[in-house]
This record gives C-alpha cells, structure tokens and sequence, in this order.
C-alpha cells in the first residue's frame, strides 16, 4: 500500500473533485444549504382522519367513494380503490372502462379539436381525480349517488351486480354560504366481486336530461364530461 | 472561411459551440460575432440576425446607424423606413417617390389580397404625400364564406417654411366591412375620418439636444354598428434627446392622442359629450455610461379614458400604468462587471364592471448580474427578488381576493476554455415563487395559496478535435416541487426529479456533407408525498440525426431521422410490502423527413418536403403488454419560389406549391384492431407579391 504525499493529494485532487461534483449533482444536495429565502412552506398536513375503505357490498362501495370524494386529496385511495384494476397484480382480473355519453363525446370533440378518448381506464381515473379537485380547491367537496325510482336495481348476482344510480358532486364554499354543483349526471354501473371485494368494472355515463349536455350553469357537467376535460 | 458543409469552428469560452452551421451553409449568411454582439446590444441573436436579414443591412452598419440615432438597434428599421415620408427630412430639392405593393396570397381557407402604395412629391417648399391599403380576406368555413375588407388612405398636403418647421392639411379615411359566413350572421361595418391640420417642427437649442415637436388636429367622424361620435380630435408627439458629452444622455418621448366628441348609441338619438384621452410618455437618463461607474434609468407613465355612451348614460373606461428602473453598472472591462437593478410598477386596469372597480397590481423587484472571467474561467451570476402585491375586489357579487406574490430566483454559469479544443460549461439555477391569497368581502372560492420551487443543475463538455469534428456531452439534474399549503388540498402536492444526458455530435462527413446527431436519454419521477400509490415513473429516449448534403452548389438536401421511445408507469404494492416499478403504458414514434432544394437560377428556386411520422402506443392488461393505438401519416408539399427583377425598379416574388396529407390512425379493443378510414387533405397555396418603386 502505498503512502500519501502532498504531491498526490495535489494530483488527486482533479478527480476527487470531479468525483464530489458528480455525486453533489446526482443526489440534489448541492444547494440544499441555501435555506431562507429559497426554503418552501411547509404544507399544512392532511385534513381530516383516513378514509375507511370498505368495499364488501356495491352500497359500501359507493358510500367508500362518496367519503373519499368528501376527503378530496387525502380520498384518492378511497375513490380510486372502488375501481378495478387489470394492471394490479395481485387480486383484479377484470380491468375498469368507463362508457361516455355520446353527446358529452360530440361536444367535446367539437370544442377542443383533439383526440377524444374513447375509452377510460383506471391509470387515466388517477389522473380525472386529481384534475377534478382543481375545478374549486378551495371548497368543501361532497358526493351522493341516489337510485332512479324509475329503473329499480335488477338482482344482484353472485359475482356482479348492475346498479342504476344519479350521481350529484357538490362543492360548498368554505363558509357556508354558497353551494355549486359541479358534477351531474346518471350512471350505470357494474360491479365484481373480485375477491372480497366489489369494484366498479364498467360505468356507463349519461347526460341527465334535464340538465343537457350545455347547461346554463357551465359547472354542471357529467363526470365523464370532466373526465374528458381532464385530458386537455 | 469553412467549407460548406464544414462543421463551424469553436469560439470563446463564452459563448461554447453557438452553433450557426445550418444557416452559414443553407443561407450563405454570415454572422461574425453574431453572439457577442447580440450580448453586448442585449437583444436575443436570432432578433438581431432577423433585422439584418429584413433590412439588408450588415451587423456593423445596424450598430451604426442605431449609435447615430440615438435608438435601440430594433428600431432603426421603421425609423428610416418612416424619415422617407417626413418633409423635414427633404432639403428642399425635387424629388418623387412611390412605391406600390400588391399580393396575394391563398391557403387551405383562406385567401388574401392587399394592394398598397405610397407616394411623395416635393418640390421646393411644397410637399403632398399619400398612403393607401386595401386589404381583403376571405375565410372559408363548412357554412360558407366570411369576408373582411380594410380600405385606408392617409393624404397630407402642406408647405417646408423652413428646414425645421412645417404646416398642412391631412385627411385620414378609413373602412371596414365584415361579412359574416352563414346568411344569418350579422353584417359588421365601420367608418371613420379625420380632417386634421398639420404641423411638423424640430429644434436644436442648444448643442447637444434635438428634438421634434409634431400635432395634428381637426374634426373626427366615426360611426359603426352600435356607435356614433362626431367632434375634435388631436395628437401630439415629441420627442426630446440631450447628449452632453459622454456623461449625461436624457431622452424623452411623449404622445398624447384624445378627442371630444358628441356620441350617441347608434339605437338611441340621444347624444352624449364625451371624452376619450391617451398619454404615453417615456424616458430615459444614462450616467457616465463610458466610465467604470454608471447609472441608467427608464421610465414610463400611462393613461387610457375611454368614455362610450350606453343605456345608463356615459360608461367610462380607465387604464394606468407607470414605473421605474435603475440599473448601477459597476465596470472594469466587457468581462468584469457587476449591474444593480431596482425597478417599481403600478398598474390600474378597467373591469367590466366599470372605473370604480379596477384591478390594481404593484410590483417591486431588485436584480443583480455580473460577469467575472479570470485565467481561463468566466462566471456569470443573476439574481432576482421580486415582491408584487395585486388585487382583484369584484370577481364576484360577494367580493373578490388580493394575491402577494414572492419571486426568487439565484443561477450562476460557470465556463472553462480548458484547452483550444475542450470547453466546459456548468450552470445551477434555484428559484421559489410564492402566491399567498386573501379575501376581498366574503368572497369565498379563493385560490390555493402554494410554493413552486425548483432547483436544478447542468454540466455540459464540448470537445472539438477538428473543423470536421465536434462533440459535447451533458448531463442535467432538476427537482421541482409544487406544495400546495391548505390541508384541503396537499394530496395533489408532489415532486418532479428529472435527470437528463445528452450527447451530440457533429461530423463532416466529405465536403458538403454533414452529418449531426443528438442523443438525450431522461428520467422523471414524479412522487406524491401524501399519495405514494400514485407515484410515477416516465422514462424518454430519443435520437434525432441529420445529414445536410450540399451535392451542387444549385442542389442541397437535408434528411433527418428522428425517434423516440417513452415508456412509464406506476409503482404497485406487492405482497411483500414494497412498492415496485410496473410499466403500464409505451409511447414510440418515428419520424422521416426530408427537404430537397434546386436552386437553377437566383431567380427560381423548387422545393419537395416528404415527411413520414408513426406512432404506437401500447398499454397493459392483466400484466401483459397490448396494443392501444396506432397512427401513420404521410405528408408531401412541393413548390417553386420566384424572385425576379421586373424592370429596373420593380419585383415580382411568388410562391406555389402544393401540400398533399394522408393519415390514418388504428385503435386497438380487447386486442382487436379498429382501424379508422384514411383521411386526406390536397391542396394549392401560394402568394404573389408585386413590389415598385419610382
């Protein structure tokens, strides 16, 4: 082994350098001391207890999803556990599609001249919820999803079941005073027992119409109107 | 000089590798010093290098004419395009001018005509000058066809009673007719003269300061659709400049424009006095700008009243803006020297709920930047502190929100000649910026109170071994972070790490031939700290490689490969606890272009671009790897260029050329291809442009 001399400190100082900058610039590190003026906020921590997630019957299912779009950032898990996933390699076979109503399509289509999607999974639901929480961040979400008396649930089956539902997104301003609509609509779902579990694995979306598919009160749109929106 | 074709040669440390290759060999342009100069001046070198090219004038003699004028180098332009038609300009001799333009000009759906021409004739004292456009557009719609039409014409007839002073007549008429596509669109049509007298003058009272003094006043008549004002109108500029020495330089430059008027709503037969009001005055004062220490100062100030009757009566329209800066430059030389600025503005803008009701916005900020080289190395540090404080009272019936605003930003550039051939350039940069929000009233849907902060590094090495060959390598390392501060909404808070590598290369390949290649290969992590199932891993690959061939002197070609792959996904929560990469979307497309110019003459040139791009896209189901979406498209455009002298003083310049798209895109169902039916576009554009001059 050899000694260390001031010479070869000298020479290998070059490449001890360029070893330290290296490493400082992979690992972010180098100005991680400039704190003051360039230190964020600290972000308040998340309101509210954690969603319970219970998915054992659709009922639950759509009370789980209600109670996370009530918790909006800290409901992710909630909403988007209620749906399936094909990707999850764990339990769901069957992935989540979402079917828009082909007027929301047509509207849509004609507005932003893009691409429209025409189908929805569940990677692309991540990316809605997220997006719809902006639509009014600083309000008070909540969700219900009521039966239609006029199409009453058929029987549930041992390992699907179709509910017929109106679902309606309120966000309330935080006092008190004003209260919007924000999400509208009729859905058709299916869900499957994947496990113990029953998930949503194909929402049929429709324009309630006595609302249409331009309403006078622009923040009244479907869910999959938002969803497509959420694309932009 | 280089070969063309040759790669271009290596310059300072400063200014590594500001590659200009492409356009030396395809524009037989040259621009010397074209980045330091642009430096120095402080406009972007692709403005300064745009002017040259409009104009036809040299870098040197633009620096030129812009020290002579006393003006920014992006004004000299206009100023000597308008100085034509000035009758303080002539010194008293005959002289005649004209100039006539006239194109057109055709697209898919739209199509253009404009026929324009002007006209100067002095002759000792007298002077009589015109100028006149017509101007017709035509828009195609799946409903029809909507037509626009501009009709202006500006006369002034007048009298030089000396060198320095000037009077006359103007009358000013202008038109516009709009014809809407469908039958039942409205059809829309303005009016509007001026009969104004005339007054031009310029002084020099003392040495060293000039200045013009210029009005133009008389009767207004406009009346449109929904207005009618009839009354005086007026505008005034000057324009003030003192150089004393190289010590003091103060300029100053003002217009006022207004007019009062009788107005009445076309619908209504009651008339209203009204007045409508603009003052615009900036200026500048520069100390000791030639000695080590200086101080530069600009200001502004402006003012808008629009009064426009309406059912209530008279509805005004407010508008205010002014500010300061001040910039303290502390010089040794062109490469050490240190700038301080500070720097304020107020601004009051009209809502459309009227005057009283304006959204207000002060701005405070302090800057610094310097540059510093030294045995080899040049450093170059800015920073920036901003503080602005806006406020916007009616967004709604019950109220509306203030928002302070905090910016920092601190990045430095550190360059390295390390020898002849190698130069090395490492740049970080931080910056935060804060928006904090409050209520106005009981406004309640206020926006998210947050901080954007990011940080980031790069380090770049070039290498240029030979004329032929050049080479860099860089790797970049960037943190963004988006931290929203309400409990209510941190769950879309999250972190962007990005870490991206380059590698390019240059290579002359024969004479008239190069070949250039880029490589990037990236990484981002998009992490959510309340959410981690959410978290996000894309990747990026892509290459893009180029060969400019120069085969004759009349006949170059370009081809370029571009391709890119961009897999991503998720991380999933597996048994064991941990949370693994799963990729579950891949995004690869390909592009193949090309562009083939024959040049036969300088008067006729052809061009043929065919382009071919794809893309796939594939997704996951049940783990396994499936077809999602498939596009192919295919595009052609091919035309000539026309550039020829008519007579001695005229030119005709046209271009046709015909474009040709195909595309057709397949969408994959339960792994089943749905292919979609080709689309097809076809069509001819071109324009014609006529240009004399007497």
């Amino acid at each position: 082994m050899g000694v260390l001399t001031p010479r070869g400190v000298r020479r290998a100082l070059p490449r001890l350098a360029l070893l330290a900058l290296v490493w400082f610039a992979l690992t972010g590190h180098v100005l991680s001391g400039c704190k003051g003026l360039f230190k964020p906020a600290t972000p308040e921590p998340p309101s509210g207890p954690p969603v319970r997630l219970n998915y054992s019957s659709p009922e639950a299912t759509l009370l789980t999803m209600e109670s996370g779009m009530e918790a909006k950032g800290q409901g992710l898990s909630a909403w988007l556990g209620a749906f399936a996933d094909s990707t999850n390699p764990i339990s769901d076979v069957i992935g989540y599609h979402q079917v828009f109503d082909g007027a929301d399509l047509q509207f849509f289509g004609s507005a932003c001249h893009c691409e429209v999607p025409t189908d929805w999974r569940f990677s692309q639901e991540q990316q809605f919820f997220l997006d719809f929480l902006n639509v009014r961040p600083s309000d008070n979400y909540a969700a219900v999803f009521d039966s239609v008396p006029q199409t009453p649930d058929p029987p549930p089956g041992d390992q699907s079941a179709l509910l017929y539902r109106q679902y309606k997104v309120y966000a309330n301003a935080i006092d008190g005073n004003a209260t919007t609509v924000i999400g509208i609509g009729f859905a058709d779902l299916t869900f499957t027992k994947i496990g113990t579990n029953w998930l949503i694995t194909r929402w049929v979306d429709h324009v309630d119409p006595a609302i249409g598919v331009n309403p006078s009160e622009p923040d009244q749109l479907t869910l999959g109107r938002r969803r497509l929106e959420s694309t932009r | 000089m280089a070969l063309p074709g040759g790669a271009q040669e290596t310059g300072g440390g400063r200014y590594a590798f500001a590659d200009t290759t492409l356009l030396r060999d395809t524009l037989d342009l040259h621009f010397t010093r074209l980045f330091p100069l642009a430096d120095s001046l402080e406009v972007t070198p692709d403005t300064l290098r745009a002017i040259s090219v409009r104009y036809r004038w040299s870098l040197e003699r633009l620096v030129v004419l812009a020290d002579s004028l006393g003006m920014p180098v992006d004004s000299v332009g206009p100023t000597m395009l308008r100085e034509r038609f000035n009758p303080l300009a002539s010194a008293g001799l005959t002289a005649t001018d004209f100039t006539y333009n006239s194109s057109y000009a055709t697209g898919q759906t739209t199509s253009g005509w404009r026929n324009s021409g002007d006209f100067s004739y002095r002759n000792g004292g007298a002077f009589v000058q015109n100028s006149t456009s017509i101007q017709m557009d035509r828009y195609g719609a799946s409903n029809g066809t909507s037509l626009h039409q501009n009709r202006d014409s500006a006369t002034e007839l007048g009298w030089r009673f000396s060198p320095d002073f000037s009077l006359g007549g103007r009358v000013s008429l202008s038109r516009y007719d709009s014809r809407g596509a469908s039958p039942s669109s409205s059809d829309i049509s303005e009016t509007q003269n001026d009969y104004q007298f005339s007054m031009r003058s310029q002084q020099r009272p003392v040495r060293g300061m000039s200045s013009t003094f210029n009005l133009l006043a008389g009767l207004l008549d406009l009346h449109n659709e929904t207005l009618e004002k009839r009354g005086l109108s007026g505008n005034m500029t000057t324009r003030v400049r003192y150089n004393a020495s190289s010590w003091l330089v103060h300029e100053l430059n003002g217009v006022l424009d207004g007019n009062m008027s009788h107005s009445r709503e076309a619908t209504d037969p009651t008339a209203h006095n009204t007045q409508d009001f603009s003052a615009n005055v900036r200026g500048l004062i520069s100390l000791f700008q030639t000695t080590p220490s200086g101080l530069k100062t600009n200001f502004f100030y402006n003012h808008t009243q629009v009064e426009t009757p309406d059912t209530s009566g008279i509805r005004r329209v407010l508008g205010d803006k002014y500010g300061i800066d001040g910039t303290v430059r502390l010089r040794q030389d062109n490469d050490r020297y240190v700038d301080l600025t500070q720097k304020t503005t107020y601004s009051k803008q009209a809502t459309v709920l009227g005057a009283n009701t304006r959204n207000s916005r002060r701005e405070d900020g302090f800057s610094a930047s310097g540059r510093y080289s030294l045995g080899g190395w040049a450093f170059e540090p800015r920073f920036g502190n901003s503080f602005a404080n806006a406020e916007f009272p009616t967004q709604s019936d019950s109220g509306g929100y203030s928002e302070f605003l905090h910016t920092r930003s601190l990045e430095g550039t550190l360059t390295k000649q390390v020898s002849r051939r190698i130069n090395a350039q490492f740049t970080g940069s931080i910056g935060l910026t804060s928006y904090r929000y409050s209520a106005i009233g009981k406004f309640s849907s206020l926006p998210v109170s947050r901080d954007q902060w990011r940080q980031s590094w790069r380090a770049k090495a070039s290498y240029a071994p030979s004329e032929r060959f050049t080479t860099s390598v860089a790797l970049e390392v960037s943190k963004n972070s988006l931290i929203n501060i309400p409990s209510a909404s941190t769950g879309t808070n999250n972190d962007t790490r990005s870490y991206r590598s380059e590698w390019s290369w240059s290579f002359r390949l024969l004479p008239g031939l190069t070949a250039t290649q880029l490589n990037s290969i990236s990484a981002d992590y998009l992490e959510y700290p309340f959410f981690v199932e959410n978290n996000r891993l894309t990747l990026d690959y892509s290459e893009v490689t180029t060969l400019n061939a120069i085969i004759t002197p009349r006949l170059n070609l370009t081809l370029t490969h571009n391709t890119r792959e961009t897999p991503g996904g998720n991380y999933t929560l597996y048994p064991d606890e941990l949370f693994y990469f799963e990729r579950a979307d891949d995004n690869k497309t390909a592009r193949l272009s090309a562009t083939i110019a024959y040049t036969p003459t300088p008067a006729i040139s052809f061009t043929f671009r065919p382009n071919y791009y794809a893309a796939d896209r594939t997704g996951t189901v049940n783990g396994a790897q499936v077809p999602q979406r498939s596009n192919r498209s295919l595009d052609f455009s091919g035309g000539a260029n026309v550039n020829v002298p008519v007579g001695r003083k005229g030119t005709l310049r046209a271009d046709v050329a015909r474009t040709y798209r195909a595309e057709r895109s397949t969408t994959y169902s339960s792994g089943v291809a749905q292919p979609s039916p080709r689309s097809e576009i076809d069509y001819w554009n071109g324009s014609v442009q006529l240009s004399w001059a007497f």
